[in-house]
């Protein structure tokens, strides 16, 4: 439903045609006024064009340097266009995500711990350390850790001072 | 669009050494021309077109300064989006829209209402009554105004009017665009568009009945 101001600026600009208009003359109280209305807008518009198609309007000056400001901010914005991730090729997103992901799966790879694994084989060797260097200590542990075995070369006998750490 | 890194002086001395070759050529063989990357060609449709697409986005935003750069602004978008410039219609009337739209975002940026701008309530208050009874004309003393006069009355009428409905004046009455067009540009119904030219016109009816009386 068209309010009363919508169709009286269609009927002002000829817009109105068969019942629509009828309807509208009905409506409208004082039809001569209306008309004499509609010849006011029509002579208002008039002007409007007349002051819009003449030189009633402000000179743009100098034009030269609106000519050389509109060059620079286009060469800015397509240098700004190439610099910017949004000018790059579909084909460069792709090879920059590629390398993205590799970097991120290296990453993981060496910084994140890794889960125990169990050790495949029947012992492994522990820190061991001998005062005398012209000793070797080796130390075999169960990896069940029931079983600790100190394997000592180079030792006639066994010092009562010499512990085990 | 191939996209070439140009010097200001160079294309200015550019478009000045090939001024003669250019001028005969139409707006479209210049589209043409610049959607292969030519900024040579688009500034000279800038020269065509600068003086009026300042004067219409003047006329919505009263203020020089302003217009500059939002012309400046609309020219920018203009050879951003020429690729997609088909030739349905003349470059010039693509380049009006752009132009009304930058302006239009322009005026919807800005914040405040100044001291003016026209109420609507008032509005449907004072010209919906007037409206079906039709206003009073109120008679001046038959003087001929002089065009400077009337450039300035003119000018300060519109002026008074919002941003709202002084760009629905602009666009219809001044440039001819249809309520759809407006509509479009203005994101709003095409309700809002007819109702805000009828108040405008009221508006400026009261204000500019002695000078389109005795013109």
């Amino acid at each position: 439903m068209k309010t009363f101001e919508e169709k009286y600026t269609a009927w002002v600009d000829g817009r109105l045609s068969g019942k629509e208009l009828q309807a509208f003359e009905q409506e409208v109280e004082g039809m001569e006024a209306a008309e004499s209305d509609r010849r006011e807008v029509h002579q208002l518009g008039a002007l409007l064009r007349s002051h819009a198609a003449g030189g009633g309007l402000p000179v743009l000056e100098p034009v030269v340097e609106f000519d050389r400001a509109v060059l620079d901010q286009i060469t800015a914005s397509e240098r700004g266009w190439r610099q910017a991730p949004g000018s790059w090729s579909s084909g460069w997103l792709a090879l920059a995500g590629a390398a993205c992901l590799a970097v991120a799966a290296a990453g993981y790879a060496l910084l994140v711990p890794k889960a125990a694994v169990p050790v495949p084989y029947f012992a492994e060797i522990t820190s061991v350390r001998a005062a005398d260097p012209s000793i070797f200590a080796t130390a075999i542990q169960d990896p069940s850790g029931q079983v600790t075995v100190l394997w000592i070369d180079g030792l006639d006998y066994l010092p009562d001072t010499y512990k085990l750490r | 669009m191939r996209q070439k890194r140009w010097s200001t002086e160079f294309l200015i001395s550019q478009s000045a050494a090939n001024l003669s070759a250019l001028s005969v050529e139409d707006d479209l063989a210049l589209v043409v021309r610049c959607q292969k990357g030519e900024l040579v060609a688009f500034n000279e449709l800038v020269g065509r077109h600068r003086q009026k697409a300042f004067a219409m986005i003047y006329q919505m935003v009263r203020n020089e300064e302003d217009a500059r750069d939002i012309a400046q602004e609309g020219f920018v978008k203009a050879w951003r989006s020429i690729a997609r410039f088909r030739g349905e219609s003349a470059f010039g009337t693509w380049l009006h829209r752009i132009m009304s739209n930058v302006a239009i975002d322009w005026l919807r940026r800005r914040t405040g209402v100044s001291a003016g701008e026209f109420d609507d309530t008032k509005g449907l208050q004072e010209a919906a009554a007037g409206a079906r009874t039709v206003p009073q004309a109120v008679l001046a003393a038959p003087e001929r105004l002089s065009d400077a006069e009337v450039r300035e009355r003119i000018d300060e009428a519109l002026g008074r009017l919002s941003s709202e409905h002084r760009i629905v004046i602009v666009l219809r009455e001044m440039h001819g665009y249809e309520y759809q067009e407006i509509a479009d540009q203005c994101g709003c119904s095409l309700g809002t568009v007819m109702s805000r030219l009828f108040y405008a016109r009221k508006k400026l009816q009261n204000l500019l009945r002695d000078v389109y009386e005795n013109l």
